[in-house]
Order: structure tokens, then C-alpha cells, then sequence
């Protein structure tokens, strides 16, 4: 197994990692992803009824 | 958790800037990453039976991003193989990086990772999962986790010309190399 990286080299990398990361997590969500879940979530509410109604 | 519950929803909702995140980071491509989010959204939904009350839906969300990206990547490569092996080949060797710390490079740098040592850096160092969890999440042994951790910091601090300290010189293996040949 390769030797670990000196601890004071893990640090600077694992900042420029996060730093990189948040930026990315900070970007808006688009639409899409919220719409998605109420389709999904409605869908689920329809068949249930659906299978209500057959009984 | 059912699907009518609103917790749920918020949940789910929760985690789409982190699974952005990691899958952006992961294929390099925002369209992509936007689509295996979507795969994954609907992959968790449909699956909500095979999720354990009580455990990380996180961790959970994030697996199945992984191996919905995994997946998608070896059927790929299944249909490319034959057409530019030879392609895939130069294309591994990695090109010489220099210098700088600025983020842009970070990401340059980030790129010559391999999608293993990606994968569990930014589930370690960026998402702060635990070894154990990153292990479960890329069904590996703990100890391949910490290796491919380790692995790619070193390759990152390679690509990013860090300054080291005496401990580590990261041609010590080419020096020794060359020192062997010269004495035989």
C-alpha cells in the first residue's frame, strides 16, 4: 500500500475539494426535480384511488 | 415512510443539491448528472419497500446513483470496446499537470482521478460519509476504501504540484528506479 499523504498535504486537499463540492451543491435547484416528485407523488395517490374504486 | 408522507417528499427534495453534486462531479458532464439524478429520484421511489426503516436515506439515495452510474458506464463500454480500445488506452495515460492552486485547476486535476477514486474521495472528503458507509455505499471492503482514498489524494497532490515536505517526494519510486538501472 502506497504511504499516506502527510497530514498537512490532506488538509490542503480535502479544502480544495469542499470548496469545489459546495460550490456545486450551492447551485439552484432546477425545477424539474420538484415537479418530478409531485408527478410521482400524485400518480401514487391516483392509483390508489384507482384500486378503491375497484373494489 | 409512505409515499403520501410529506417528510418524504422534503427528503428527497433535501438531497438533490448533494446528489447533483456528487454525480456533476463524478461524470463531468451537468446534463448527465442532471439525468442520473432524475434516474435515481425515480429508482428510490419505486424501491421505497427495499429501504430500511431507521437507516441513512442518504447514504441510500447515494448508492443507487452509483450503481445507476456504474451500470450506465460498463454498458457503455461494452458497445465502444471494440471500436477504440486503442483510444481508451492512450487515454489513460495520464497528462502532465502543473502547478497552481486555484479551483480551476483543482477540477482539471480532479478529472485525471479514475471513477473509483473519485467516487470515495468525494464521499469521504466532500460528504463526510464515515469509511464503514462510503464501504457500504460502493459495496467495497473498508480497507479498498481507505486504499482508494489514500490513492487518489496522493494522484492529487501529483496533478496539483503541492509543495511537500521531506516525507514524501513523489518521484522517490522514478529516482529509485533510475539508481537501480545504473548500478546493474
Amino acid at each position: 500500500m502506497q504511504a499516506p499523504l502527510p497530514v498537512e498535504l490532506q488538509g490542503q486537499i480535502g479544502q480544495r475539494l469542499r470548496e469545489a463540492y459546495v460550490e456545486l451543491i450551492n447551485e439552484p435547484v432546477p425545477d424539474r426535480f420538484v415537479e418530478l416528485l409531485q408527478k410521482l407523488k400524485q400518480r401514487e395517490e391516483e392509483s390508489k384511488e384507482d384500486s378503491r374504486d375497484e373494489k | 415512510m409512505t409515499k403520501s408522507d410529506d417528510d418524504l417528499q422534503a427528503l428527497l427534495i433535501g438531497a438533490v443539491p448533494n446528489l447533483r453534486a456528487f454525480a456533476n462531479s463524478l461524470c463531468g458532464d451537468p446534463t448527465r448528472a442532471d439525468d442520473l439524478v432524475q434516474d435515481t429520484l425515480v429508482k428510490a421511489w419505486s424501491n421505497l419497500e427495499g429501504f430500511e426503516k431507521g437507516s441513512n436515506l442518504k447514504a441510500w439515495l447515494f448508492t443507487i446513483l452509483r450503481n445507476t452510474y456504474f451500470s450506465e458506464l460498463r454498458k457503455r463500454r461494452r458497445e465502444v470496446e471494440d471500436a477504440d480500445g486503442a483510444m481508451a488506452e492512450r487515454m489513460s495515460v495520464l497528462p502532465e499537470q502543473h502547478v497552481h492552486m486555484d479551483l480551476v485547476d483543482f477540477k482539471k486535476a480532479f478529472g485525471v482521478l479514475s471513477d473509483d477514486q473519485k467516487e470515495v474521495l468525494l464521499l469521504v472528503g466532500a460528504e463526510g460519509f464515515s469509511y464503514e458507509e462510503a464501504a457500504e455505499i460502493t459495496n467495497a471492503a473498508v480497507g479498498t476504501v481507505k486504499s482508494r482514498v489514500n490513492r487518489a489524494r496522493v494522484a492529487l497532490n501529483k496533478a496539483l504540484g503541492f509543495e511537500a515536505g521531506e516525507s514524501f517526494n513523489p518521484n522517490s519510486e522514478f529516482v529509485g528506479i533510475t539508481r537501480a538501472a545504473g548500478r546493474g
